[in-house]
């Protein structure tokens, strides 16, 4: 029973990981609070559903799809939307919260507000030492981890990866020494978005779609990134799995609500005694 | 006083006063821990150890708010205005520690606040001669030339009624002429009866102007004494030549 | 000066006759609750913008209307207070919760500073729905009592049975608070805050408590959300946790914004601008939201700041166009 949880913890501490690490990605390369990253998971989540569903795909092109074009529009919003409130943060509050307008309500013209299911691309499951774990989940977790690979390599193996840390650590220094800082945030926008969309999409055969997911999977992101530290990548990860893990284990003992209250009250103590969280330098 | 950041000691044991009326200066070559010695003093930031005496009372681990409403007050070494306001309504607002009316004569704006208000713009006005800024006294002060605009962080900090005045490199950008008037405003300053502690780069200005001068090199003192001893002291050289400076 | 004023008293004087008389002409009870929710909005707007001038954008103000709602509506229901006594109560609690968790929260910068008001209106949203005990959960409280009838014999006789009554109620609400906001921003405590918001480092150099200042400005915002929850739910009879939602929030942001907020009038335009177009879409209800992310885009492109600032532009690019057509004569 006990392995359920952990995997269902682990499973959505895997799906806040990518949340997360797209959110601290614009975050500290585009420098904008994105708050429409939820959003941007949820549209990623009915991009799935309409190939899948609609269209007939098979689950993993429809998922590709789906993250390529997502992050594509990504790149698009950024050039568009948020780069000209780099430095204005009421500006970019409101451009983010217009966005978050004009997808939630693009999604609901198209698709209606009510819910809608992804069937799930593997069935079964898998029993180890007399636990039952769903292939679905451990699926999942699998994608999860190969994309976190994906972009440590990314990040620490190629020119452009270490170009955005650069960025990320000081904007006006990278553009001195020649970084087209512009282009490296549409690469982490690119990215960012493109993570968001996978977490969407997989979260698809596991819950139901709403147009409205968007505002549980930002709050969800922000807690991991507050928690795990601004701006760190490890940090998101850690912060991923402790959450997810904690949620898993605590919340079949009390109730989901007050799993999200408690959450809610530890990160407003972190932000308010130990801001730089767990992995962050300040 | 002594602060660490991290395993580096920025300000090391450092021991000095200001009397009275006095026109000290602190100077040493870049990174010397000049600036966070101010930080220092008017609580923006925490020694690891050591104290502040002001007037016999321990202003240690003040915010800097309680710092300035007990005399002290800095300028800032980069531009710190209110760019919104102009010159007149700046200095106006910086007259806070001199304002009498609390919060409920504020808020119901009862004849005393009204009268307060009468007196402090008179004062104001004052200020704004004292240091030459009263024909561009209508300007927003973000669009002020940047030698004025360091005028008017002075005339800023002098509202406040320091008994000592921390100024944070005055002279720093100014072009000759500027250099001159700020000089001689500084020496008004100091014959009005302020004690004043300076940093300075610009070595003419600052033999010339302080009767004391303090020299700091990675966090340690390694001089004091009038300008003519520092000038001559052996270590200051050293100290400046290492980083291809010279004293003037 | 002189004439500048008076034109401006005369005009506001004027206006201030119109929204008096205006439902003697204007009687359908759908227009007087859309004039009513303007009012409301006014208000939210208005104390809103109180806080940013303090240099902080908050995002609390749907959990605090939610604290004076409930607050005010328990105090009447199982407390036995009047509405009338009850309300500023509401208010009062709304400050002291805010006050409370100011101290902590007006040490973080920026965007921190909202995100965690955010987090705190969510926290207030979630414990609405969940303490069954006090706030009846997710239903809510239902029937809360209108405000007690005030009469003066001869005179007249409000019973607050016709919406009528509640709108000369929130005017004259709304016109006490606006007021009571106006002097303290223009007072020497409204001079500190802006000082406070332009440089929190100059203002401190200079004796300013910048914290307790933001506290203060975060207090008395608050106290007016609350204010406004406690007549919103008298005036429904029904308080519902999901009223006080993120959106809600979001929205006070916008009138803000979107009617300008360096000036007092901004939210206020705002307000009522942004409360007639819904109305005035009617049919197209569902695409409420892209009309005001439409607006929203608009004005934060092209009138950053607001529709308050726009006799100004105009003005600047006549004077513009002016001395142009000067250099080429």
């Amino acid at each position: 029973m006990w392995a359920q949880n952990l995997l269902n913890g682990l499973t959505s501490g895997w799906l806040y990981i990518l949340v997360a690490l797209g959110l601290t990605l614009v975050l500290s390369i585009v420098g904008i609070v994105q708050l429409a990253h939820g959003e941007v998971y949820m549209v990623g989540a009915y991009v799935v559903y309409f190939f899948c569903v609609v269209a007939g795909l098979n689950f993993f092109p429809a998922l590709l799809i789906s993250i390529v074009s997502v992050a594509l529009l990504g790149v698009l919003l950024e050039r568009f939307f948020l780069r000209p409130f780099r430095s204005d943060m009421e500006g970019a509050i409101i451009t983010t919260l217009a966005l978050i307008l004009i997808l939630q309500t693009g999604i609901i013209t198209i698709a209606g507000p009510g819910y809608k299911d992804i069937p799930s691309p593997v069935e079964g499951v898998l029993t180890i030492l007399g636990a039952r774990l769903s292939w679905e989940r451990l699926m999942t977790i699998m994608v999860g981890v190969v994309l976190v690979i994906a972009l440590l390599l990314f990040i620490g193996k190629t020119k452009v990866g270490q170009a955005m840390v650069a960025v990320s650590e000081d904007r006006d220094a990278a553009a001195l020494v020649g970084i087209n800082v512009n282009k490296i945030s549409s690469v982490a926008m690119f990215l960012g978005c493109g993570l968001a969309a996978a977490a969407g999409g997989m979260t698809g055969p596991i819950f139901n779609l709403t147009p409205f997911m968007g505002g549980f999977a930002l709050t969800k992101g922000i807690e991991v990134i507050i928690l795990g530290g601004l701006g760190s990548i490890p940090g998101a990860i850690i912060g991923g799995l402790i959450l997810g893990l904690v949620e898993g284990l605590i919340t079949p003992l009390v109730s989901i609500q007050v799993a999200n209250i408690v959450g809610l009250v530890v990160i407003v103590l972190i932000l308010l005694f130990r801001p730089q969280g767990l992995m962050g330098h300040e | 006083m002594t602060k660490y950041f991290g395993g580096l000691a920025a300000v090391d044991r450092l021991d000095f006063d200001v009397q009275e009326g006095e026109l000290v200066g602190l100077i040493g070559p870049n990174g010397a821990g000049k600036t966070t010695v101010f930080n220092l003093i008017t609580g923006f930031l925490r020694p690891t150890g050591g104290k502040i005496i002001f007037n016999e009372k321990d202003v240690t681990n003040r915010k800097p708010h309680s710092v300035a409403a007990s005399g002290i007050v800095r300028t800032f070494q980069a531009t710190n205005l209110f760019g919104n306001f102009t010159v007149f309504e700046s200095i106006v607002a910086a007259c806070y520690l001199k304002s009498t009316v609390g919060f409920w004569g504020a808020f119901l704006h009862t004849p005393g606040s009204r009268r307060d208000r009468v007196r402090i713009e008179e004062r104001a006005l004052d200020i704004t001669r004292f240091v030459g800024l009263e024909s561009m006294r209508d300007q927003r002060a973000r669009n002020l030339a940047y030698g004025h605009k360091r005028v008017l962080g002075m005339a800023l900090s002098l509202a406040a009624d320091p008994q000592l005045l921390l100024l944070d490199e005055p002279l720093s950008g100014m072009n000759a002429g500027e250099v001159d008037s700020a000089i001689a405003l500084i020496r008004r300053i100091f014959e009005r009866g302020t004690a004043i502690l300076l940093i300075e780069h610009n070595m003419r200005a600052a033999m010339s102007l302080c009767q004391r001068i303090v020299v700091l090199q990675m966090g340690r003192k390694i001089s004091v004494g009038s300008p003519d001893e520092v000038r001559a002291d052996k270590r200051v050289i050293q100290a400046y030549l290492g980083t291809g400076k010279h004293v003037a | 000066m002189n004439r500048k004023k008076s034109t401006r008293a005369a005009s506001l004087g004027a206006l201030l006759l119109v929204l008096l008389v205006l439902p003697l002409f204007v009687t359908q009870p759908y227009l007087i609750h859309i004039l009513i929710m303007i009012g409301i909005n006014v208000l939210l707007a208005t104390s809103l913008r109180f806080i940013a001038t303090s240099g902080q954008l908050s995002l609390a103000h749907a959990g605090m209307m939610s604290v004076g709602a409930y607050t005010s509506a328990l105090l009447v229901m199982k407390g036995g207070l009047s509405v009338w006594i009850a309300m500023p109560l509401a208010g009062i609690a709304a400050m002291i919760l805010a006050v409370l968790v100011g101290f902590p929260f007006v040490r973080l910068k920026g965007i921190y500073f909202t995100m965690v008001t955010l987090f705190l209106s969510e926290f207030i949203r979630l414990i609405a729905q969940q303490w069954k005990g006090l706030t009846g959960g997710p239903s809510g409280i239902l029937d809360i009592p209108r405000p007690g009838a005030i009469a003066i014999p001869g005179l007249f006789n409000v019973d607050f049975a016709s919406k009528a009554d509640y709108y000369y109620f929130i005017l004259i609400l709304v016109l006490v608070c606006l007021l009571l906001l106006y002097a303290l921003e223009s007072s020497r405590i409204g001079m500190t805050l802006s000082s406070v918001r332009q440089s929190d480092s100059l203002a401190e150099s200079l004796g300013m408590d910048a914290a307790g200042f933001r506290v203060l400005a975060f207090g008395i915002g608050c106290f007016f959300a609350g204010v406004s929850g406690a007549f919103y739910v008298h005036y429904l009879s029904a308080a519902n946790p999901d009223s006080f939602g993120f959106l809600l929030s979001t929205y006070v942001l916008m009138y803000m914004v979107v009617g300008g907020m360096r000036r007092f009038s901004g939210p206020i335009i705002g307000a009522v601008i942004l409360t007639i177009v819904p109305e005035v879409a009617g049919g197209l209800r569902e695409y409420e939201p892209f009309v005001f992310a439409a607006i929203l885009l608009l004005i934060i492109f092209f009138l950053r700041d607001g529709v308050v600032s726009l006799p100004e532009r105009i003005r600047r690019a006549k004077k513009e166009a002016a001395t142009r057509l000067e250099s080429k004569a």
